[in-house]
Formats: structure tokens, C-alpha cells, sequence
């Protein structure tokens, strides 16, 4: 690189050694920074929740109150509204999915966590892979084989030929491309947000001297660094609210045929 | 196709004066859906034919200009699943209408 030589984080603050590793038959398993979150982020999920409904009142109080919130949010806001009322079946798979995506991403503004666990790339695809095998399975039982492709290829609304050229886009457009934005849409929009944070408060150290510039522009990439941090606040709550929303809608297209 | 309450249309719903109308949860369910499957069939499109472009490309001695065809092709065909999905959705939805307050 050439130039002021600013050491501009790159990938590389993605990836974490091992912090120990372990040999199950020809398998080897290196647990590393990502994945001690990911165990705290389920068990901190886990532990919340049963401490707010182990003994439930009547009139909710403290952290019953706070869990029965988020149940009506998802409950309401987005299995009763995307799915119908065959929602309420799926309010606890949508109501894990949310929490733990939220929890992840929110890792990346934790003091000392400091890094989303879904910006690992393989953390989405594993949630996505379970909702895509979640909708498949729930598709075909529920419209048989015939009618859960012929739904998936054959959008209404079009003339008879066009179907030609139209039912292979569709196919791979519901079978492909949208499990693949699925976890690409959460993965990028975390990735991109730590680099955006990484890259401010690097500068803001790298700026640090004892000149007019230098303070200035030091101040100024530190409070960009505090600003980005409040947005990514919003847009982990955000991210983890359109992965929710549209579990919740690929179920629906499983239950429901289009006509 | 006038409803009571006014000539309902299903364009402009949300200008000011035109007619106030419930979204149900059903309506809201196909909205969302039809949302998120338009934007992914305009990836589609592009995906499908710009690889098939390619493969002919090469079949036919690296023509790389079959690719930029499969490339146009592709985004026409998507943005007319997208217009000919969108029009029958629209006629769904005021045949729909239609029943409901007749």
C-alpha cells in the first residue's frame, strides 16, 4: 500500500485464531471468538426467558413483562400479520429466530464482544438453511409435491408461451435467490457496519497527535465512530426484524397458494 | 365499479382524498409476499439468462456479445414477470373488492 500508509482495517478484523480446537474423528473443530458468542448469545437468550416465565402471573410484572412484549410483538406484528391465522403455529420458531439474530448482531456494539456474530458468513447461511429447510418440506406437505412447484413456477398472470422462458426465473428466483438474499442481506449489512465502525475509530487513534489536524480530525472521527455505533444499533434491530419478517414470509408462501 | 364510499380505485390509495380503506391481514400477507418476490425476480432474470449468454458465449467461441444479450434479455423478461404479476395482482385485488361490498 502506498501512500499516508493509514492501516485501513480490512477482512482480516473478520477473522479470529482459534482459541482452541479439537479433533472429532476426521473432523476438526476450531472454536473461536465467533463461536464463544454465539453459545453466549443462546445461553444469555435462554436464561432470560425462562427467568421471565418460570413463575407467570396473571398481571405481568419486570422481566415477564419485557418477555411478553417481545412474544406480542412477533406474535402480532409479524406471524399473525405475514402468515394468517395459521401464525400462531410458528410464533415460537419466528420468536427464537428474532431474539437470537438480534442478540448476534447487537454483539458488535458490546464492549469487549465488539464483533456481530452474523457477520460471519456461515452463521446466516445456518440460520437461513434452517428456515429454507423449514418452508421446503412445510410447502410440499401441505400442497402436495405437484402443487408446491407448479406454484413455484408458474406465477399467475401471464400468457400461457411466456412460461417458457418465465418458469425457469421464477424457480430459481424462489429457490435459489431468495434463500441466498436471505442470509446475504444480514451477513453484508453486519459485515459492513463493524468495517464502518473498525474504520472510524481506527483513524480516530491513527489521527491522535499533537497538531490542530491532528485533534481535530481525530475528535471528529471519534464522534462519527460514536454516531455509527447508535446507527448500528437501529440497523441490528432492523436486519433482525426483516430476517424474522421474512422467515415469516416464506412460511406463508408455503402454506398458501398464490390463487 | 364504483363501491359505496365513493369510486374506489386501486391506484392512489394513499393520496389525500381518495377514499380511506382498511388494510386486512390477508391484504397485508399477499403484499408483503409479492414485495419480497419482486425484488428477487428482478435478480432472477439477470442471473439465469446473463449465465446462459455465457454459456452460449462459449460455446460458440467466446462471443462475448451473447452475454450482453443474455444480460438485456434477462432484466426484460424480469421487469415483465414484474408488470404482467403486479397487473394481475391489481385485478385480484379490485375483483376481490368487487365481491366484498357488493
Amino acid at each position: 500500500m502506498s501512500g499516508c500508509g493509514f492501516p485501513a482495517p480490512g477482512a482480516e478484523i473478520f477473522q479470529f485464531d482459534a482459541v482452541f480446537t479439537f479433533t472429532i474423528g476426521s473432523l476438526e473443530f476450531h472454536i473461536t471468538k465467533i463461536t464463544i458468542l454465539l453459545f453466549i448469545c443462546v445461553f444469555l437468550i435462554l436464561g432470560f426467558f425462562i427467568y421471565a416465565f418460570r413463575k407467570p402471573k396473571l398481571v405481568p410484572r419486570g422481566a415477564q413483562n419485557v418477555g411478553e412484549m417481545g412474544y406480542l410483538f412477533i406474535r402480532d406484528g409479524i406471524a399473525r400479520e405475514t402468515i394468517g391465522k395459521d401464525g400462531d403455529r410458528f410464533v415460537p420458531f419466528l420468536f427464537s429466530f428474532f431474539f437470537l439474530v438480534w442478540l448476534c448482531n447487537f454483539m458488535g456494539i458490546v464492549p469487549f464482544a465488539q464483533i456481530p456474530v452474523t457477520s460471519a458468513f456461515a452463521i446466516p447461511v445456518a440460520f437461513a438453511v434452517i428456515v429454507y429447510i423449514t418452508w421446503v418440506p412445510l410447502g410440499i406437505y401441505s400442497q402436495g409435491f405437484g402443487g408446491f412447484f407448479k406454484n413455484l413456477m408458474f406465477p399467475p398472470g401471464v400468457p400461457k408461451a411466456m412460461y417458457v422462458l418465465l418458469a425457469p426465473l421464477e424457480l430459481l428466483s424462489n429457490l435459489i435467490v431468495r434463500p441466498a438474499t436471505h442470509a446475504i442481506r444480514l451477513f453484508a449489512n453486519m459485515f459492513a457496519g463493524h468495517l464502518l465502525i473498525a474504520t472510524f475509530s481506527v483513524a480516530a487513534f491513527y489521527l491522535l497527535s499533537a497538531s490542530l489536524v491532528g485533534i481535530i480530525g481525530s475528535v471528529a472521527s471519534f464522534i462519527v465512530a460514536i454516531a455509527l455505533t447508535a446507527f448500528e444499533a437501529l440497523i441490528q434491530a432492523l436486519q433482525a426484524y426483516i430476517f424474522t419478517l421474512l422467515a415469516a414470509v416464506y412460511i406463508s408462501g408455503a402454506l398458501h397458494a398464490e390463487h | 365499479m364504483s363501491a359505496p364510499g365513493g369510486s374506489w380505485s386501486p391506484y392512489g390509495w394513499y393520496r389525500s382524498g381518495a377514499p380511506k380503506r382498511t388494510v386486512s391481514m390477508d391484504d397485508a400477507r399477499r403484499m408483503s409476499n409479492s414485495a419480497w418476490a419482486n425484488s428477487s425476480r428482478l435478480m432472477s432474470g439477470l442471473i439465469l439468462y446473463t449465465g446462459l449468454g455465457w454459456l452460449l458465449s462459449r460455446w460458440f467461441g467466446h462471443q462475448d456479445v451473447l452475454m450482453a444479450v443474455g444480460a438485456i434479455v434477462g432484466l426484460s423478461l424480469s421487469y415483465y414477470l414484474l408488470f404482467k404479476s403486479l397487473a394481475h395482482e391489481t385485478r385480484e385485488d379490485q375483483a376481490r373488492h368487487d365481491r366484498d361490498s357488493a
